[in-house]
């Protein structure tokens, strides 16, 4: 469903990503790895538009989306779950999810009684601005008000980023609870842990492209792969 | 104290009545410049717009004139902040100084156009029938018009406050400034949410400029002290906070009022050393969440 080719982008003065090809089916879930610094995240936000692309073409179910406006790839159907939540401080959890739902509703199975039972510690907090909860339910509600426009593509970029041990597990699991029901996710994840447990695939960045890719259990089994690219044992 | 109190209380109600107006003027200039970065440089002059409206058709005193202008004033407000959102969206990837030298230019070519049609004569302009004379308030005689001035004021800072901070709508706006790109992100279009705070922050201020004729007249240079004072008012009740241009234009009101009564030498040093004092306590201002300049 996604075509991304020779994409580049970056910002004032400096070319990040440098040619990216990715391609990815309805359904599946990606985990995008790589060191700081490579261009994981300056991906995650050319594709949402919010870093115009110099070069290169990205498509949704054959529908260009190069240097289209954040609002239209959001309307194509694909949304963000940014790196640091990114929530709106002074609205409360309700504001967030009216806010996000009344651009969905109708377009998919996600209203926001079932977001809430994905999620239910939301539904404890719904008087409370956001700026007042802690980290992890945060990210819960970035995770809500993705769902509730009833996307196709979700992109998660970091989302146990200094998160505690027992909620990135829960984070896995409403990853696991979105894939269940034919989300198509594309995560970036520091986290090997993590993203070994909710990735079909596992795609590696270096240098602005993507250099390797694999499924998971086979990344997993060659562990030279994670040894060079990413540092790790 | 109490007898202070009686002594100052026309100058304490006059700073509610400049207080209130420049509620009406900052909380439109607030919400725009935390949401969208645009320095509207221009809302002095849309202010001075609406008094020279009222001074066009209030000639006579009479209650028709003054709705008139007021609905020709709301209108011209509307159409003027939807053309400058058009305008200011050449620029919306550039600092926030292009934008700020873009409205800046507006304002001296309104003022000028203003200057050219009513002349640089100090104009005044009758308070409609009813609310013409005096009531005595402690003791003290105080002109009806002002206080009905305090009144629609206070009216109008409850409605702007209760759409900003209890609606969908105003959940949108500020959402907006906190992180507009989260917005997009959710598939709202920014320029939209743009368009219409611009719009309506502006027909507050050609609406204030009619509501505020009757005080202070029409005459060349008030736009730029009105400008002046409600970017204090920003400033001090931080960027996009309904509530910090609230009390900042309350604050505002009774700093200027009282400064100029009790001493008017130093009036001027009083009003920017309230905005010296509150930046070095609180540099994002007294409500901001954001600071004044970025990058």
């Amino acid at each position: 469903m996604l075509e991304v080719r020779g994409l580049e982008s970056g910002y004032k003065r400096s070319t990040v990503l440098q040619g990216v090809d990715l391609d990815l089916a309805a359904g599946q879930v990606l985990g995008l790895l790589g060191r700081n610094g490579v261009g994981k995240s300056t991906l995650i936000n050319t594709l949402m538009g919010l870093v115009h692309a110099s070069a290169g073409s990205v498509r949704l179910d054959g529908v260009d989306l190069t240097h289209r406006r954040p609002d239209v790839i959001a309307r194509a159907g694909v949304a963000l779950v940014p790196q640091g939540r990114r929530v709106w401080a002074p609205l409360t959890v309700t504001e967030h999810l009216d806010l996000a739902a009344r651009r969905g509703r109708g377009r998919g199975p996600w209203d926001i009684a079932r977001v809430l039972a994905l999620l239910p510690r939301l539904g404890e907090r719904r008087r409370h601005d956001a700026g007042q909860l802690s980290g992890g339910e945060q990210q819960m509600l970035a995770i809500a008000r993705a769902l509730l426009t009833n996307p196709r593509l979700v992109l998660m970029d970091e989302p146990s980023d200094g998160l505690a041990p027992a909620i990135v597990d829960m984070i896995g699991e409403v990853i696991g609870g979105m894939k269940a029901e034919g989300v198509t996710l594309v995560v970036v994840e520091q986290d090997l842990h993590l993203a070994f447990a909710v990735a079909d695939e596992i795609a590696v960045m270096d240098k602005g492209r993507v250099v390797h890719r694999s499924p998971t259990l086979q990344f997993r089994s060659d562990s030279s792969v994670a040894r060079a690219l990413l540092g790790v044992a | 104290m109490t007898g202070w109190f009686d002594e100052n209380l026309v100058s304490i109600l006059n700073g509610f009545a400049i207080g209130s107006l420049l509620f009406i003027l900052a909380v439109g200039l607030s919400i725009v410049f935390g949401m969208m970065d645009v320095l509207n440089l221009a809302h002095g002059a849309f202010f001075l717009t609406g008094s020279y409206l009222a001074v066009s058709f209030v000639a006579g005193g009479s209650w028709g004139g003054y709705v008139t202008a007021l609905g020709i004033a709301a209108l011209v407000g509307l159409l003027a902040g939807g053309a400058l959102s058009g305008m200011t969206e050449p620029l919306a990837r550039r600092p926030i100084l292009d934008q700020a030298l873009l409205t800046l230019g507006i304002s001296l070519i309104v003022a000028e156009v203003l200057s050219i049609a009513y002349g640089n004569d100090v104009l005044s302009v009758p308070p409609p029938p009813g609310l013409t004379g005096s009531v005595s308030v402690a003791g003290n005689a105080y002109p009806v018009y002002r206080l009905m001035l305090i009144v629609v004021g206070l009216l109008l800072a409850l409605v702007v406050w209760l759409v900003v901070e209890k609606t969908s709508v105003g959940a949108l706006v500020r959402a907006s400034v906190a992180d507009r790109d989260m917005v997009s992100a959710l598939g709202i279009d920014n320029r939209k949410v743009k368009f219409a705070v611009l719009g309506i922050g502006s027909m507050l201020a050609t609406v204030a400029g009619v509501l505020a004729a009757p005080v202070y007249g029409a005459r060349p240079g008030l736009d730029k002290t009105i400008l002046i004072l409600a970017l204090v008012v920003v400033v001090i009740g931080g960027l996009g906070s309904v509530r910090g241009a609230l009390i900042g234009a309350l604050l505002i009101g009774q700093v200027e009022s009282l400064g100029r009564a009790l001493v008017p030498e130093i009036a001027s040093f009083i009003l920017f050393g309230t905005l010296a004092l509150v930046l070095v306590v609180r540099p994002r201002g007294l409500f901001g969440s954001r600071k004044l300049a970025h990058g």
